[in-house]
């Protein structure tokens, strides 16, 4: 890009086009204060404390909303510049309190900073302080709109940046204060990502789990990574004396490549290490009850009850590399996870490309054209939305998304192709050749402008969602690699869980009815939660690895508590390479700890070969007249913390049944049925929901569900199944 | 003086298209559609210097040209009729007794810039301003002035009525098309600009009712005729809407330049029982103040510029000797409290600081410091983000400056010297 | 000369003239585990959480009296309270570490830590030397009488 000079207090700076004062100055180490302007956020140009003067301009601007022009001379620091920004900074302090020893933002306060560098030196307000006692409490965010300084990053970065729209302005001139719709967070349709409470500059939105709970600037400042979802967020875990106290994801500071934006999981879940569901003793079977023991004690039994026999081996896949390791070092290289619908989607890939492996999520800034494949990508992976979202409206990507249900991201696609789930295949066959074929003609006029849209651009794939889990993910994977592989693109597929990656290359994932061992090892994982559908099968001696009290405690012989991911050490193979975890805090136990003790197999490890094939994938799906179940857990659940989180569980949703509005007339309860299984459930018309689809939110899996699934893991979508009337 | 812009108000019925029709109306419409290419009315239009009578004063030639250079389609003309400062009611005349020369005006402009639809976003307290131009748009639209290809040429518009909510900000020219666009009326960044990127980031003329009444005299009577009315920079008729102490307030049709002196003492009538004259706001709420020594100014937008004030939409406020001067920059900066957004910080929280000092020095608690108090306000008000913020203070800071006696004898006195009690 | 004076005694002499002159003199030393000396007023003593006249706690545990400490003397837990208000759930004083120079003090921004007129504080186990939030608001009740006769 064409680059010019600009003048900014004497030292000349290079700008492009398009750049606006305040980013030459940033980058140049000079400052401006600013209270409205984010680096993340449009510029708003309403707080006025960034005012610069120009060279040949009659009026004071604003170095936020201030285009550099080539040959610009700007000067921040004359007095008349001084005076101006002294005199708006009084003007938001006159009003504002002084509850600075309350305030949980005091400490790294922007208003209490900027107030000190450049704000006057005395108060000539002799008016009384005009109160604006309007406190809004949500579940987990609270607005106190005393302390607001109305800079509206939080109405920018709720309605622009995470495109909810649920906070607002009510009310005009001094009397403006900020809101959710209808004064409800729940109710406007807050998705609790955080985002507003880290954006604020001010302690006017806070974190309810936070409130009054420590002072920002004593607590020791962590970087570490989210285990929660495949998106491989980078957070800061605050803690003091080895308490966690708060997660913030520091938007703008953040250099993650979730640049610090958050979803509820990840802000709020932290507070599972404190459940009182948490376990902290090893048990051991002892007749009908189960007792605790030492932890000496727990090994010994463990390496007698292992040792010379064969392990089913059920793996959960947040777990580090490291553990991984040794897991497999352990235990042997053969085992039921999470993963395995994943396993299957990156084995069709593989088919194509030869390496169990995706390409890194950074490489859609490269492409012009991100083609996004699956649906709830903002359930599964919330923050892989949300990136997806900012690829548009920041970086000016274009984005095309093929799925069977709507999305919030369709809000900033370019297109969208919404097609029944039996034909996503065939659909992608079209776009195949349509893609390099002007003259095809697929009979559907949306596949071909979509094609057109694709054909000689630079693309990227971005693969998730529900795909890993749609009935259809091997051959889904073959077609879309089949096509990345022609245009010559970058695949990503997103891994639903934290370290799926590392366990699809470590690991001969099989079928749950693969296991003939003699001993069930159950690490990290819940059944109804991880493997819904299946079935622990009868050994001899079962072992479980958990944090929490989990059901299959009471099926079980020995339980040996381990740590979560907020106090572990180690590296994930995330979308974005490898992502380091690290932690402050202190456990009395460790996973790696009690692996230690245990003999190692010795298994040589081998890179995984996948037969290159080159073809398509083959349509799977074929509907006569059932309609299509997907299993969907909302945003807050999937994780442990849907279980455990006193916080989460607060804004978690509830379970219902959306039939498309033309099948289901009004709400009534009715009666699911897979198969031979039935489950009664209450049903809701929605528009949203395509003809033929049944879409099943659940808040958390529970054996009902469990057992209405039966048999068919890994799949959560595309699965056959009738509604009678209950 | 011949009437140009209050030709037709006098005429019973006049708000009819018959009426309009027969004193001439849609002539230089059907002029400029079948003689006249869209740039030779722009041309015109520059060449009759006419510049905005909104605020700004911003030569509407040139805006058009901007307009017309822009290559994004469609394009959307949208006439600011959201009358809302304190004593203007210049434009409310054209609409209620003229609304087909604001139609035509919008029609000749639509055609200069080739925009495809119109707006006329109406403030929301003139109710019978709604019916009226309601009325007179399916006249036109019978008539054949509105709709898909218009007299048989291949230029179509459309024209609709948007009715305001009362909020005073949407007359400023973005937080207008921000309140068509159904969000909050607040101010949009600058640049773009709205011939660039206004309604629906299309490009967008406004203008206002009182400019577009203008354009059928332009194109009828040609732009250098237009161009000799009045003083030779901002040249023209223009409505003068005068209240206050003068015995005759109402709105007056003066060429540009006329003295204040003369609107007031001659075609005002004079001061109410022949009081001194005391202070005169020359451009509306916003305007700085000018005392009786300053009212030989012309009324125009240079001169009364030259003299530390502005002509803003023209509207006269004149204050006699028994007028509290504190007092009405007190309920003139109530007013710009009351209708400031809350977007910027200096406005928002500047017009309130100003109401609190004001309310104590008029209540008699003031202290000499006050007055430097306003002064620093009112400059640190000047950074606002927009011409609501910038001009809100002119009325405290400009009385302030001039009348410092009388606030001083209101500090001094620890009471109104006007009041009674 | 000095054989002299050693064989006369002089120099005792001389110290017991001034030991006789004392002698009937008032004494200015006191007996001091049996007697005190009042501190002065602006005298230093261990720490105490003054009290509101309602009986509830002043500090709202801003936290910054433990910033200005240099010693690291002051630590606090904080959460929030029923009625949403801040609360204090524990304030400890390390006073093993303490200077007694005053900082947290002037630090207050609700003046509710002071330092009272005790001085003796030695313990034989240091684990007491720590005190808690209880330990401080009895201290506070106790400044607060103190204080209240210091004024009469």
């Amino acid at each position: 890009m064409e680059s010019f000079k600009i003048v900014i207090d004497g030292k000349e700076c290079e700008a492009f086009a398009g750049d606006t004062v305040l980013e030459v100055a940033e980058r140049n180490g000079i400052v401006i204060p600013v209270f409205c302007y984010h680096k993340e956020l449009r510029p708003e140009g309403a707080c006025r404390v960034c005012l610069v003067e120009v060279e040949g301009a009659p009026r004071l601007v604003t170095a936020c909303t201030l285009k550099a022009m080539p040959d610009m001379v700007v000067k921040t620091n004359t007095e008349r510049v001084k005076r101006a920004r002294a005199g708006v900074i009084e003007l938001i302090l006159n009003n504002h309190t002084l509850e600075c020893p309350i305030c949980d933002k005091s400490g790294e306060c922007e208003l209490q900073m900027t107030g000190f560098r450049n704000g006057p030196k005395k108060s000539r307000y002799r008016e009384k302080r005009r109160e604006k006692d309007i406190v809004i409490k949500g579940p987990l965010i609270e607005i106190d709109n005393d302390r607001c300084i109305l800079c509206r990053r939080c109405i920018r970065m709720c309605g622009e940046n995470m495109g909810n729209r649920v906070l607002g302005i009510l009310n005009r001139g001094y009397k403006a204060y900020i809101s959710p719709f209808n004064g409800d967070f729940l109710e406007g349709g807050c998705e609790h990502c955080g985002s507003c409470v880290d954006v604020c500059p001010v302690g006017s939105l806070l974190d309810r789990a936070f409130k009054y709970k420590d002072r920002p600037w004593r607590m020791d400042k962590t970087w570490t990574t989210c285990s929660l979802c495949g998106s491989g967020c980078t957070i800061e875990v605050d803690s003091y004396h080895g308490k966690v106290k708060r997660v913030v994801g520091r938007i703008g500071v953040n250099r993650g490549h979730n640049k610090g934006y958050l979803c509820v999981r990840g802000k709020w879940g932290w507070d599972i290490i404190y459940s009182e569901k948490r376990l902290k003793e090893p048990l051991l079977r002892q007749g009908d009850s189960l007792v605790k023991v030492d932890f000496e004690k727990a090994v010994e039994v463990l390496k007698e009850k292992l040792e010379g026999r064969e392990v089913n081996l059920f793996l959960e896949s947040s777990l580090t590399s490291e553990e991984l390791t040794k897991i497999r070092d352990v235990f042997g290289g053969k085992a039921v996870s999470d993963s395995y619908g994943y396993y299957k989607l990156l084995r069709g890939i593989a088919s194509i490309t030869g390496a169990l492996n995706t390409s890194l999520f950074s490489s859609i800034y490269s492409s012009d054209v991100v083609f996004v494949l699956g649906d709830f990508i903002e359930e599964f992976t919330p923050v892989i939305a949300t990136l997806l979202r900012l690829a548009v409206i920041q970086k000016g990507k274009r984005l095309i998304r093929l799925g069977t249900f709507p999305s919030k991201l369709d809000s900033v696609s370019f297109s969208t192709l919404l097609v029944p789930q039996e034909e996503i295949i065939d659909t992608l066959k079209h776009l195949i050749v349509g893609t390099f074929d002007s003259s095809y003609q697929s009979g559907n006029k949306e596949i071909d402008s979509v094609a057109k849209s694709l054909r000689g651009k630079k693309l990227s794939f971005v693969v998730g969602g529900n795909v890993p889990f749609s009935v259809e993910s091997e051959e889904i994977g073959k077609t879309v690699a089949f096509l990345a592989d022609r245009a010559g693109a970058p695949l990503v597929a997103i891994p639903p869980k934290a370290n799926s990656l590392k366990v699809v290359e470590l690991f001969d994932l099989v079928e749950p009815s693969n296991l003939k061992g003699e001993v069930n090892v159950l690490i990290n994982c819940e059944l109804e939660r991880d493997f819904p559908g299946v079935e622990l099968p009868s050994a001899d001696f079962t072992v479980i690895f958990t944090p929490f009290y989990t059901p299959e405690v009471s099926q079980a012989d020995l339980v040996i508590p381990i740590e979560l991911g907020l106090e572990k050490r180690g590296t994930f193979k995330g979308i974005e390479g490898e992502l380091s975890l690290d932690s402050v805090l202190e456990t009395p136990f460790s996973l790696l700890e009690v692996l230690k003790y245990l003999p190692s197999k010795g298994i040589s490890s081998k890179e995984k070969q996948v037969p290159l094939i080159k073809e398509p994938g083959k349509k799977v799906l074929h509907r006569k007249r059932e309609l299509l179940l997907t299993v969907l857990p909302n945003r807050t659940g999937w994780n442990s913390v849907s279980y455990y989180s006193e916080n989460v569980v607060k804004v978690s949703g509830k379970r219902e049944l959306l039939l498309n509005s033309q099948e289901l007339r009004e709400p009534k309860l009715v009666s699911l049925r897979v198969e031979n299984k039935e489950l009664q459930v209450q049903a809701v018309p929605d528009a949203s929901v395509p003809k033929g689809h049944a879409l099943l939110r659940v808040e958390r899996f529970t054996r009902d569900i469990s057992s209405l699934l039966r048999g068919n893991f890994p799949f959560l979508s595309g699965i056959k199944c009738e509604i009678l009337e209950a | 003086m011949e009437k140009l812009l209050l030709r037709n108000v006098e005429k019973e019925n006049s708000h009819t298209i018959e009426v309009y029709l027969k004193g001439g109306g849609y002539r230089a419409f059907q002029k400029a559609l079948k003689e006249m290419s869209p740039e030779d009315v722009v041309e015109e239009v520059k060449l009759s210097g006419l510049r905005g009578r909104g605020g700004a004063g911003f030569p509407t030639g040139l805006k058009w040209e901007f307009a017309a250079a822009d290559i994004k389609e469609p394009k959307f003309f949208v006439c600011n009729a959201d009358e809302g400062e304190p004593c203007t009611f210049k434009d409310r005349v054209i609409i209620e007794k003229d609304p087909h020369a604001l139609i035509e005006g919008m029609l000749i402009g639509a055609y200069a810039t080739g925009c495809r639809y119109g707006y006329i976003y109406l403030r929301g307290e003139y109710p019978i301003g709604r019916k009226i131009l309601e009325r007179a748009i399916s006249e036109a639209y019978q008539k054949g002035f509105l709709g898909e290809n218009i007299l048989g040429s291949d230029f179509s518009f459309d024209l609709y009525v948007h009715s305001g909510a009362g909020a005073y900000i949407c007359g400023e020219e973005t937080a207008l098309i921000e309140s068509m666009e159904g969000k909050r009326g607040e101010p949009r960044i600058k640049p773009p600009f709205p011939v660039n990127a206004g309604y629906l980031w299309k490009p967008t003329v406004v203008n206002n009712v009182e400019t577009l009444a203008n354009i059928p005299l332009i194109i009828e009577r040609g732009g250098k005729w237009y161009s000799q009315i009045g003083s030779p920079d901002c040249p023209g008729p223009k409505l003068f809407p005068v209240s206050g102490k003068v015995k005759r307030p109402g709105v007056y049709e003066l060429p540009m330049g006329t003295k204040l002196e003369e609107i007031i003492f001659e075609h005002a009538g004079g001061i109410v029982k022949d009081r001194k004259l005391k202070a005169v706001f020359p451009g509306g709420a916003s305007s700085s103040v000018l005392t009786s020594e300053e009212i030989s100014v012309p009324m125009d937008f240079p001169s009364l510029a030259k003299a530390g004030t502005m002509l803003g939409s023209g509207a006269i406020m004149v204050l006699d000797e028994t007028d509290c001067i504190v007092n009405a920059a007190l309920r003139l900066i109530k007013f710009f409290r009351h209708e400031s957004c809350g977007k910027c910080t200096p406005c928002r929280e500047g017009t309130d600081w100003l109401v609190r000092i004001l309310e104590r020095i008029e209540g008699g608690r003031g202290v000499e410091e006050d007055l430097e108090v306003v002064l620093s306000v009112c400059e640190t008000m000047e950074n606002s983000f927009c011409g609501l913020g910038m001009a809100a203070h002119n009325p405290v800071g400009s009385t302030v400056r001039k009348f410092k006696e009388e606030y001083l004898a209101h500090i001094k006195g620890g009471k109104c010297p006007f009041r009674s009690s | 000369m000095n054989l002299l004076k050693k064989a006369a005694f002089t120099d005792l002499l001389k110290g017991m003239k001034i030991t006789l002159k004392t002698m009937f003199k008032p004494t200015v030393t006191v007996h001091y585990p049996f007697e005190k000396v009042p501190p002065r007023k602006r005298f230093r003593g261990i720490h105490a959480l003054k009290l509101n006249p309602d009986g509830s706690y002043r500090c709202e545990a801003c936290y910054l009296c433990a910033e200005m400490c240099p010693s690291n003397v002051i630590d606090m837990e904080m959460t929030e309270g029923e009625n949403g208000e801040k609360e204090l759930v524990d304030f400890t004083v390390d006073l093993t570490r303490c200077l007694f120079c005053g900082l947290c003090v002037e630090a207050c921004p609700r003046d509710a830590i002071v330092m009272t007129d005790i001085y003796e504080f030695s313990q034989y186990d240091i684990k007491k030397l720590v005190l808690h939030k209880e330990d401080l608001l009895e201290l506070g009740r106790y400044y607060q009488k103190w204080e209240r006769e210091r004024e009469r």
